[in-house]
């Protein structure tokens, strides 16, 4: 099947000033060099821990920034090379939705106005057109119509988000991005909105990345999952695999050090060692090296290319070869 | 829990008096923390848990009015003087809160700041406070004490900074910690090296915790005995074990089946219904009635009062 979007050696490397010179700049590599498919239909989680590219890959993947290096392509054409036109097709059919339902949402403006606005810019109907296309989206989401003249200030942090996600539905998008769309909830409004997502996606044939740090979160809504750290994926895997069958040191920890919502199961919370190194100065060879406690030598001088080690299951790490041994 | 718990709440109300309305923010609420124990106070947003700490922390702010009793070692905090419970504060009741960048002053050195603990309570001269705070760096697992104690706290990670707060927290050997959400903030792997330190702590020490957090996954690891607060009510009162294997509020069973888990497979999960209510208005009757699945007549008339049911105590009109 054809990729709906494929991210080729996608890099991202800020400029940061040094702080004991006026002309030296070290580089921050937010993303340093991904690659994956995005398949129409399917949720793909992308999981890890703070400061590992996440949302810097959002902010790709919609064109916000320019890459370093690498391609995005939607449709077979790259992202980057499009003229003003194609982009604007582009970005109508890739929709996001943001973290923080307060601070994404204009308090000066009404509902009706927040949920049209992406019509609007992209001209689509005139305005009564629009308002009942919202009032549509509204009853989507499972906000009550009368609502579509209050204010954002007036909802709760739940009914905030779904007005998020209507917003992003304006344009009958195909792709949603969620860049940590949980997160800011209560844990009794998380499974509402999850679920949400789970109606909208079976309803309206959408396919979503969504990105977390809440591997519970991840399990729950994703079909194949890219495990982030320090801006390279370090293992990709449909769902089942990377829970049951994880390949990378770093996985099994990050599973491992969940706590688990049950005092029977005596988990010793398995902690790694040390700290996420700055993306400034990425330790060399496998950035995982100095808390992985399976290291070997040669990790500490050459970073691992990422591999199939089974089908539809790739891992970044020397203990593999491409064959599935070990 | 043989002898008498170390801190004991009773019939703790809290109120603020804003603009436009009295918010009750803690109705009536009882606690006991046993020595060397873990209580865990889980609940949402608004559900009074921070306010609780606080007050017995004794940092509400003055308009607040409190009433109730907070008893730690046979004395009741809320009738101590000013000048009292600031020996008391820092000294055997100690607090670490979420986000460690805050509570941290950016313009001081640790040492400075943790120098500050020391010479306060325990009137050390500066050499011994010296090598007191390099011992406790070490203790909460800080690599290089001599050298990151001359640090400012901008220099340091969030689980470094954490650990800092620890540190100080634990500087005069506390018989009460009180953490509000300590690993909210963090990652899931530091997250786990902060839990698995502050288990140390308690052990090595024997100090009483009271943890805060919304997570029940934590409180499942950590706690020996849970709060379940909804509204500024407990709901459920219960040891661990009990609560997560057969939990009896409705709000209790609605929370424990709305987290997704990596454990189980789930097709769609549970939802409560509604949204949190703010506390200017709360529902009459069971605060939890409008959202709860299980809804009686007599819920939406009358509050129903703590019921005990097989030595757990419950307010929830289906065990009455």
């Amino acid at each position: 099947m054809e990729p709906l979007i494929s991210v080729r050696n996608l890099k991202m490397h800020y400029p940061i000033k040094k702080v004991d010179s006026f002309t030296k700049y070290d580089l921050l590599k937010a993303v340093d060099g991904i690659s994956f498919d995005l398949y129409e239909g399917e949720t793909l989680g992308l999981v890890g821990e703070s400061g590992c590219g996440k949302s810097t890959t959002r902010k790709l993947l919609l064109y916000v920034e320019e890459p370093t290096e690498g391609e995005v392509y939607y449709h077979g054409s790259n992202i980057f090379r499009m003229s003003k036109a194609e982009l604007k097709e582009f970005r109508r059919n890739v929709q996001t939705v943001y973290q923080d339902p307060y601070s994404s949402l204009n308090p000066k403006w009404k509902v009706v106005k927040l949920v049209s606005e992406p019509m609007a810019i992209h001209k689509l109907g005139n305005r009564k057109s629009r308002a009942e296309k919202v009032k549509e989206l509204m009853s989507l989401v499972g906000l009550r119509e009368e609502y579509a003249d209050s204010f954002s200030h007036e909802f709760s942090g739940g009914q905030r988000q779904r007005i998020s996600i209507a917003r992003a539905l304006a344009l009958d998008p195909r792709v949603i991005i969620a860049d940590e769309p949980v997160s800011a909830l209560d844990v009794s409004i998380q499974a509402q909105v999850i679920n949400l997502f789970e109606d909208l996606k079976k309803q309206l044939n959408l396919t979503y990345i969504f990105i977390s740090h809440d591997l519970n979160v991840i399990k729950h809504i994703s079909d194949r999952v890219a495990v982030m750290y320090l801006g390279k994926i370090v293992e990709l895997a449909g769902k089942d695999d990377l829970f049951e069958k994880a390949k990378h040191p770093y996985t099994k920890a990050l599973i491992r050090s969940i706590p688990i919502p049950d005092p029977e199961m005596d988990t010793k919370l398995a902690s790694l060692e040390g700290e996420i190194p700055s993306p400034i100065n990425p330790p060399a060879g496998c950035a995982f090296h100095p808390r992985c406690p399976e290291v070997m030598d040669i990790c500490r001088r050459i970073s691992p290319e990422i591999l199939p080690v089974a089908k539809g299951h790739e891992v970044s790490c020397h203990l593999y070869k491409s064959d599935g041994t070990t | 829990m043989s002898d008498s718990p170390l801190l004991q709440v009773e019939n703790l109300k809290i109120e603020f008096q804003t603009d436009r309305a009295k918010i009750l923010a803690v109705d009536g609420i009882e606690l006991a923390l046993g020595k060397g124990k873990t209580l865990g106070l889980v609940g949402e947003s608004g559900c009074g848990k921070s306010v609780t700490a606080l007050a017995v922390m004794g940092l509400l702010p003055p308009h607040a009015r409190i009433s109730g009793n907070i008893y730690y070692r046979e004395k009741d905090l809320l009738q101590l003087s000013k000048k009292e419970m600031n020996s008391i504060r820092g000294n055997q009741l100690a607090m670490i809160f979420q986000e460690p960048m805050t509570s941290l002053n950016p313009v001081f050195t640790v040492e400075y700041q943790m120098a500050e603990v020391l010479s306060l309570h325990k009137g050390q001269n500066r050499k011994e406070t010296r090598s007191r705070i390099i011992e406790l760096l070490s203790l909460v697992g800080i690599p290089n004490p001599e050298r990151r104690m001359k640090d400012f706290p901008h220099r340091l990670s969030g689980g470094m900074r954490q650990r800092v707060m620890i540190a100080m927290a634990m500087a005069c050997e506390p018989d009460i910690l009180i953490a509000d959400e300590p690993t909210t903030a963090l990652d899931v792997t530091i997250q786990a090296q902060i839990l698995e330190l502050m288990n140390d702590l308690q052990q090595k020490m024997q100090t009483s915790l009271l943890m805060i957090t919304h997570d029940l996954g934590v409180i499942a690891q950590v706690a020996h005995d849970v709060v379940v607060m909804y509204a500024g009510h407990v709901m459920e009162y219960s040891s661990v074990k009990e609560l997560f294997a057969d939990p009896l509020h409705p709000y209790t069973r609605g929370l424990l089946n709305t987290i997704p888990q990596i454990a189980r497979k789930q097709e769609r999960l549970e939802e409560i219904k509604g949204t949190v209510p703010h506390m200017s208005r709360v529902p009459p009757g069971c605060r939890f009635n409008d959202r709860c699945s299980e809804r009686l007549p007599v819920c939406i008339e009358k509050t129903p009062p703590v019921t005990e049911v097989r030595g757990r105590s419950v307010r929830c009109w289906l065990y009455n």
